[in-house]
């Protein structure tokens, strides 16, 4: 073997050894075994992802690592982490530079994140505790904003029932805690959903009310078209049903949104989109509301319904009472009542069977009455009045039989609409009857009158 | 260590066996200090086992192997190592290290077992490779060499270390005549000049006639006869003088 | 046919013992270690230098390719880092070495065996276990985890080749990246272990070479079955070594 092999092996030997130090200095390095350091420590409720020898950074510098993860003795205790940290960082490490457990990119380390300090702060020493601030989870962020959220909790539930106050209220505080706020829970949705569905309803009656009320305005129909179409009545009675069923989900929709408010205060899901959901939701109804108000009030302002929606009633004959009628229902909104008395004595006669019946000189006499009435519109109601003696046992018996009578007649005859002929028996109580006494023996016939017409044929 | 008398090497009782076959059987043989010995017997007799034997290459499953009255088969390494010292082998096929120089082949008993300072020991290389007619070969690698010339190195390897006791397996097989010859004449002198003992194996009846101060004929891991070369040329054996008379065998 | 493998098992693990055991007890072969150490250590660097290039080229391109699926690009030095101190460096090298210093000593050792030889060497008084078997065991325990540091170099060196050819990354930036998530754990243990790798292959192929019979065919089979047993055993080896480094350095 001569020298030169020897050499060689010397050179191979060495070489290698160099590159394997080489290898461990880098290491060494790092790990800061050659340089300046200074031992500081911090506190973290969680480790995650953190071990011996955890890089330290500070501004995205590596300045240390991880020494030592100090195990808490009781649950409720803190992991004490200890770190090396480079000596020419140390003007930057305050002791209030607050410590994070941070992830290098989506698949990265960990690595404790060491903030600067403030300049004011003193200098960090030899094994001082920095402020570790634990990892920011999403429940933890929900857990932060719960004062905020106790905030709205406390304002929904001062909200009064009306709806639009409920509203107000609500996207003010809204507004105050979107960033905040990052949940979303499954009682959001529903509550969406609740929403849309009250939404529709609501816009299907403004529809209706609005329909009405154009067509009242365009006077396609006039009122007394209205009064005679059994459809629309129909339609008209669904719409006012509709409109108070409206009012009541509106009143519940309201509801709910305060308690899925109150239930997120306490969800774990979290996600702006919530805010913006409930904002859209009460928006729309705010909007179908004013709709509906908007839509009521044209029909509130329209003679014909004035006071139907007050007691939420139709125009119905049939249903209404003595004592409303007495009360001059059918005389308000404009009307004049023109009423023709008739006697009993001219108009019946006793039947065999104990009953009374309509003479001939009694229909000549219901003949002349009507013709007297010809004059105005043909689809004015037309009520006939029965009254009988006081003092009779049967007097609304027999007031009702002879108002019944005449009706009978006056539709054969006169081919009167059912609807807008109807009968009321007021037994003695006849005010401004032809005797003075206020009482009556016979009939009268009604008829309401506008009050335009009624002074046009004056 | 050998006294006045001590035969350089004796086997007594041998018996060594390979699987089921005995190659040495019973075998038993006294060579005294200074005689050199030819075994013969054909190829597969046992003839180089009993010199694997000898130099405590191989040891035996009976009998007891005596080199200058030491029993080399009851030795450690070390102490076994010191009697080899004292030994010289020339193998059939010279078996020098291939990956040294000739020369070093020669200075490699020198190196590991003298004390003598490297340029000593070259010139001493030199000097062994000269007497065999390899002068200037020093640096040659052993596969430059032809077999002849193997063959002498193997020898000057051998003496390297002035052993008492000189082994040679088949020290001309594989030669031409005249270059085994040389062998045998090489062989011859040495003994002459330093007096070693001498056990040549060989089929090679002239070089035994030449070299052998006495002749052993085995067969069958036997000592079939013992003598020199006029007396196994009388053997009642037929197989022995059979053997004596194939003159150009080898 | 199984017991004599079991028999062939226990004789390799004796063998290894015995290695062991000389190579601690001196004296020691100095020189002739020096020799392996250049013939297995020096002459094996071309090799590994060149194919721990190429693997660190390869694993780059890989590794840049799968990491930029997610946006990853800054971890390709680190990851290659990882993969090559921890796990390829030292497997990729000890199988390189277990092929061209397995099958050399295999070689080697079974033509020394098959022309005498090891027999010579012993008939000069050298103990052939120490100077042959010792001596490449020990060169190779030595240069194994030198040049696996080498490949560790020359890999990420190709590594950074393949970078800068891309990013035109400056060699120390690389490094530097390279080093980030690299701990002592990662370094020291998966280089030393090939130690254990070095161990496997010279003993092994050294095991096979010394026992290798029937001359010349059985220097080649020496040769091939040195390569295929001491792969097998090292990459098992490897199993068992990696395991028990995670024990250590969970």
């Amino acid at each position: 073997m001569g020298i030169t092999k020897q050499a060689w092996v010397g050179v191979f030997v060495l070489g290698a050894v160099a590159l394997f130090a080489a290898g461990l200095f880098m290491i060494g390095d790092r790990r800061l075994l050659f340089t300046g350091h200074f031992e500081v420590s911090t506190t973290f409720a969680k480790v995650t992802g953190l071990e011996v020898g955890t890089r330290v950074r500070l501004a995205g510098l590596d300045v240390g690592e991880v020494l030592e993860i100090r195990v808490p003795p009781m649950p409720s205790g803190r992991f004490l982490v200890r770190m090396r940290v480079r000596e020419d960082v140390r003007a930057l490490v305050r002791t209030d530079s607050a410590c994070t457990i941070q992830t290098d990119g989506l698949v990265g380390n960990a690595f404790v994140q060491v903030s600067p300090g403030t300049d004011a702060a003193p200098l960090a020493r030899e094994g001082d505790l920095l402020p570790g601030v634990d990892p920011i989870e999403l429940a933890d962020v929900l857990r932060e904003g719960r004062e905020t959220i106790q905030l709205i909790n406390s304002r929904v539930v001062s909200l009064t029932d009306d709806v639009s106050g409920t509203l107000t209220s609500l996207t003010r505080t809204m507004d105050a805690t979107r960033d905040v706020i990052a949940t979303a829970g499954r009682r959001v949705d529903e509550f969406g959903a609740t929403g849309n569905e009250v939404l529709t309803d609501v816009r299907h009656t403004v529809g209706d009310v609005r329909a009405l009320v154009e067509r009242t305005r365009a006077g396609e129909g006039s009122v007394g078209r209205l009064l005679t179409d059994t459809a629309f009545y129909d339609r008209l009675r669904q719409v006012a049903d509709d409109a108070a069923g409206t009012a009541a989900a509106l009143r519940e929709t309201s509801e709910t949104a305060r308690t899925a408010v109150n239930d997120f205060t306490a969800a774990d899901g979290a996600g702006a989109r919530i805010t913006q959901t409930i904002r859209n939701t009460l928006a729309s109804i705010e909007e179908v509301t004013n709709d509906l108000a908007e839509g009521t009030e044209a029909l509130k302002r329209n003679f014909l319904f004035r006071g139907f929606f007050r007691d939420r009633g139709f125009f119905d004959l049939d249903a209404m009472s003595r004592e409303a009628y007495q009360a001059g229902l059918l005389e308000r909104d404009n009307r004049t009542a023109v009423r023709i008395w008739l006697d009993a004595a001219v108009l019946f006669e006793a039947d065999p069977e104990g009953g009374e019946r309509l003479t001939a000189d009694g229909r000549r006499r219901l003949d002349q009455a009507m013709a007297q009435l010809v004059q105005y519109p043909r689809d004015s109601p037309l009520v006939v009045e029965g009254y009988a003696r006081a003092g009779d046992a049967d007097t609304y018996v027999l007031s009702s039989e002879r108002a019944t009578a005449v009706r009978e007649y006056l539709l054969r005859r006169f081919r009167r609409s059912t609807t807008l002929t109807d009968t009321m028996p007021l037994g003695s109580a006849a005010s401004g009857s032809p005797r003075g006494d206020d009482t009556w023996e016979g009939v009268a016939l009604a008829m309401f009158v506008s009050n335009d017409v009624f002074r046009a044929r004056r | 260590m050998a006294t006045e008398g001590t035969p350089a090497v004796e086997l007594r009782h041998v018996t060594k066996r390979f699987g089921d076959r005995r190659v040495l059987d019973d075998l038993s043989l006294v060579v005294p200090a200074g005689r050199a010995v030819c075994v013969l017997g054909r190829s597969g007799t046992g003839k180089s086992v009993m010199l694997k034997h000898i130099i405590g290459l191989m040891r035996p499953d009976e009998g007891s192997v005596l080199v200058e009255g030491e029993d080399v088969t009851a030795l450690g390494p070390r102490e076994l190592a010191r009697v080899r010292q004292r030994m010289g082998m020339l193998f059939q096929h010279a078996a020098l290290f291939d990956s040294i120089t000739v020369g070093e082949n020669v200075a490699f008993p020198l190196r590991r077992h003298s004390k003598l300072p490297p340029r000593e020991i070259r010139e001493r290389a030199e000097a062994l490779l000269a007497d065999v007619g390899l002068a200037g070969e020093y640096e040659k690698m052993p596969a430059e060499l032809s077999g002849g010339m193997r063959k002498r190195a193997g020898l000057a390897r051998a003496l390297a270390l002035e052993p008492a006791i000189l082994l040679a397996d088949e020290p001309s097989t594989g030669l031409d005549p005249v270059t085994s010859g040389e062998i045998d004449r090489l062989l011859v002198e040495l003994r002459d000049r330093t007096g070693a003992t001498l056990i040549v194996v060989t089929h090679n009846i002239p070089s035994a006639r030449v070299i052998g101060d006495e002749l052993v004929f085995l067969h069958e891991g036997r000592i079939v006869a013992q003598g020199t070369a006029g007396e196994l040329d009388q053997s009642p054996i037929p197989l022995v003088r059979q053997f004596m008379q194939a003159e150009g065998a080898g | 046919m199984i017991v004599s493998w079991l028999e062939g098992v226990a004789r390799a693990a004796r063998f290894a013992g015995r290695v062991l055991v000389e190579a601690v007890r001196p004296p020691f072969e100095g020189r002739e270690t020096l020799r392996h150490l250049y013939e297995l250590g020096v002459r094996s660097v071309p090799l590994i230098a060149a194919a721990g290039f190429a693997v660190g080229v390869v694993l780059s391109m890989h590794t840049r390719s799968s990491m930029a699926r997610f946006g990853a690009e800054a971890l390709i030095p680190a990851g290659l880092a990882i993969v090559l101190i921890r796990e390829t460096g030292p497997l990729v090298s000890g199988l390189l070495l277990s092929g061209r210093i397995g099958a050399g000593i295999g070689a080697e050792l079974g033509a020394m065996k098959v022309t005498e030889q090891i027999d010579a060497l012993e008939a000069v008084a050298v103990d052939s276990f120490r100077y042959l078997v010792v001596t490449r065991v020990v060169a190779c325990v030595v240069a194994l985890p030198l040049l696996t540091t080498l490949m560790n170099f020359t890999g990420m060196l190709g590594g950074w080749v393949a970078e800068s050819i891309i990013t035109g990354m400056p060699i120390g930036t690389y490094f530097r990246q390279a080093f980030q998530p690299i701990q002592f754990s990662d370094l020291i243990p998966a280089t030393l272990k090939t130690t254990v790798f070095g161990f496997i292959i010279a003993t092994v192929a050294s095991y096979l070479g010394v026992n290798t019979t029937r001359g010349t065919e059985g220097v080649g089979q020496a040769s091939t079955r040195s390569v295929v047993a001491s792969s097998i055993l090292l990459i098992a080896t490897n199993v068992l070594l990696v395991r028990l480094i995670q024990f250590v350095y969970p």
